[in-house]
């Protein structure tokens, strides 16, 4: 007898991994159920809790912090007992934590691919860059991605366009912001290897989004909806005929026969259950969350590797006044100039390979706050208001972390939202490999501020970056990681995982380019089975 | 109940009585405008003022009585601008202090310690476009959120607009 199911395909997360997931399943004709743990928020009413609020150093503040679906930063709700404070910006609503972030999107270069057996370092991803480039490609277009088709972005490819791509992007690339070009020219090119950061912050229109007005206000809020957030595909997802359903904590994972996952529950905010039934599951619910959720349930575990394996871009930044007068960071993009010294080469046998680019977050708050306290008042405290802000330049660093078992989140039954769930408890500790390269990243931040006339305020520590790979590993052994390289559990063949969480080798880039390809590449592993 | 009234209230039962011998007391909304003149050396609007009283005393219910205190100050040592007063004898501490907190109300637009990573801290919202830091700054650079300035204006070098 036919057994009658509420879905094809349920994914749980409604972010960009999991909303791309879902579009690109219901797009194919399968029938889709999205669920999601926070509501739906119009645009303008973030916009206007930014404008309201004085907590702008809170990039979280404005998102919906429910008792049921709460932000990362509800006191509490992530408790480390590690060495590193790991406390990632993390948003509970529909288009997830894309809501606010710089926009990067980059392609991993065919060496990281190969870190174990190129250097010894680390794991091998299960599948090559060649794999993985036509998905890339998707990717890219489906985000509207604006980038410089002639760079070389390894650094080791000098005049060369690399890696290899199968189209050109979307949209070409911006001109570098006045103090970008400022920085690019004072280093030179002949000793220093940089490209423009790929970007879902577009400069020409695309599928609806505006061009970019420079509101440098990406990593709060995109006032007018050029930045790319998750939401764009779960609208898209609904309107191929998905079904969204928001307010929906999905808390339990039923397995049945054949190791198959039979269904997921969701509970409201009321904690009202409901189940549902489907071919396949796609858990997206960010890596803490989906592994959790795992943890929570007993499930796809069998390698004790779901949770574990935690790496971050851990990095470190430098605070320099620059020699030129008329620097102003605040100026358009938030992030786009990008120096790849150290993105791969040998030396990965020895320490971290670093991205290190320049932010150009507007930065005169801070600045002001501390020539206040430092007791200024009047002209003296203009004048330093205006010459400090003229002249600051924040330059920082993504170092490589390798997957360490130890490195791990768990529930935490100890803290509990509305709804009786866990918190989530971290241990994270950064690794030799990682500070022998910012060792490397401290050398370049001297010579950079040399070769532009500059002086370094400070060097900031360990700091992470919301890149949270590895908690869902993907390998080809089922021993010892918790996805093949389909997204597949090993443990059951219906379920999928969908995230930066099954990333096995870090890099220096942004993940979240490459999980949306590997979703798109899950997604048409289930449409050919469903 | 408004702002003003908040102010006037929680100030009213702790004047020094030698505030009252000078003839200014910070006992109401033009007072603290004026507080605000004097130590911002600029123009503040009155609700900015009162908004800005408003949320440090949030945090500070002793405010309003320190603000009085150092009103009583510049007027008996006849200071009538923030140049006179930053360099005055005396000038420190409590008074200075309480400078600060009116200082950085206006210049950031808030009141309280930040407090990062967290959903939970003290701080208190005054104002986001009339932060007197953006007041100096929006000639060279956007309030973050508020650019009309057009694609690629960022590839310009900046100037006075």
């Amino acid at each position: 007898m036919a057994q009658d199911f509420d879905a094809d395909v349920i994914v749980v997360g409604s972010g960009a991994v999991g909303s791309n997931a879902a579009y690109e399943l219901a797009r194919q004709g399968k029938s889709v159920i999205l669920l999601e743990a926070g509501p739906s928020v119009p645009r303008w009413k973030i916009l206007m809790n930014f404008r309201n609020s004085g907590r702008h150093y809170d990039h979280n503040d404005p998102y919906p912090n429910n008792p049921w679906a709460p932000t990362s930063y509800q006191p509490g709700y992530l408790q480390n007992t590690g060495s590193f404070e790991m406390m990632p910006g993390m948003l509970k609503l529909v288009g997830g934590t894309t809501w606010h972030w710089g926009g990067a999107t980059w392609r991993y270069i065919p060496n990281d691919f190969k870190l174990n057996s190129l250097y010894g370092k680390g794991r091998d991803w299960p599948i090559g860059y060649d794999d993985l480039e036509p998905y890339y490609t998707r990717a890219e277009y489906q985000l509207g991605i604006s980038g410089g088709d002639g760079e070389d972005q390894s650094g080791t490819h000098k005049g060369q366009a690399y890696p290899r791509r199968s189209k050109p992007y979307p949209i070409n690339a911006e001109k570098f912001t006045y103090n970008a070009q400022k920085m690019h020219d004072a280093l030179g090119t002949q000793d220093y290897a940089m490209c423009t950061e790929p970007t879902v912050r577009i400069h020409k229109p695309w599928d609806g989004r505006p061009a970019c007005e420079g509101n440098n206000n990406c990593d709060q809020v995109c006032p007018i909806g050029t930045l790319y957030n998750g939401s764009i595909h779960a609208d898209k997802a609904v309107r191929a005929g998905a079904r969204l359903i928001t307010e929906a904590v999905v808390t339990r994972i039923e397995v049945g026969d054949g190791k198959k996952v039979r269904s997921v529950s969701y509970m409201t905010p009321e904690g009202k259950e409901t189940k549902l039934t489907a071919k396949v599951f796609v858990l997206a619910a960010h890596s803490f969350e989906t592994a959790k959720l795992m943890m929570m349930n007993e499930v796809g575990n069998s390698s004790d590797m779901v949770g574990r394996n935690l790496m971050d871009h851990i990095g470190i930044g430098m605070d320099l006044m620059a020699g030129e007068d008329a620097m102003w960071s605040g100026r358009g993009p938030v992030q786009q100039l990008t120096i790849m010294n150290w993105r791969d080469g040998d030396f990965r046998k020895e320490h971290s390979a670093n991205k290190t680019a320049l932010a150009n977050g507007n930065p005169q708050i801070s600045l002001a706050e501390a020539a206040i306290n430092e007791g200024l008042m009047g002209k003296e405290l203009d004048a330093r208001i205006m010459r400090d802000s003229a002249r600051y330049q924040f330059v920082y660093s993504f170092l490589e972390m390798l997957p360490s078992p130890a490195n791990r989140i768990q529930p935490n039954p100890a803290w509990k939202d509305s709804l009786g769930n866990p918190g989530i408890k971290i241990h994270f500790d950064v690794d030799d490999y990682v500070k022998a390269g910012a060792v490397v990243a401290r050398e370049m931040y001297q010579d950079m501020a040399k070769r532009m006339g500059g002086t370094i305020a400070k060097i900031h520590g360990f700091e992470n970056h919301d890149h949270l790979m590895g908690t869902l590993i993907m390998g080809a052994d089922a021993k010892d990681s918790v996805v093949n390289h389909e997204g597949r559990s090993w443990d059951h063949d219906n379920l999928f995982v969908a995230s930066v969480g099954v990333i096995p080798a870090a890099g220096v880039v942004n993940p979240t380019l490459t999980a949306v390809a590997l979703a798109i590449r899950s997604a048409d592993v289930i449409a050919k089975e469903v | 109940m408004g702002t003003a009234a908040v102010v006037a209230v929680a100030s009213g039962p702790v004047l020094p009585v030698g505030a009252h011998a000078a003839g200014a007391a910070a006992t109401d909304v033009a007072d603290l405008q004026k507080m605000a003149h004097l130590v911002t050396g600029k123009q503040v609007d009155q609700a900015l003022a009162e908004r800005a009283g408003s949320a440090i005393t949030e945090n500070h219910p002793g405010f309003p009585a320190a603000l009085a205190k150092l009103q009583d100050f510049a007027a008996s040592n006849n200071i009538t601008d923030v140049e006179m007063l930053k360099d005055a004898p005396g000038f420190e501490g409590d008074l200075k202090d309480t400078a600060k907190l009116l200082i950085g109300a206006l210049y950031l637009g808030y009141s309280g310690t930040p407090k990062a990573l967290s959903s939970v801290d003290d701080v208190k919202f005054v104002t986001y476009t009339q932060a007197l830091t953006f007041q100096l700054t929006h000639p060279y650079t956007p309030i973050p959120s508020y650019s009309r300035w057009g694609t690629g204006y960022w590839a310009e070098r900046p100037g006075r607009i």
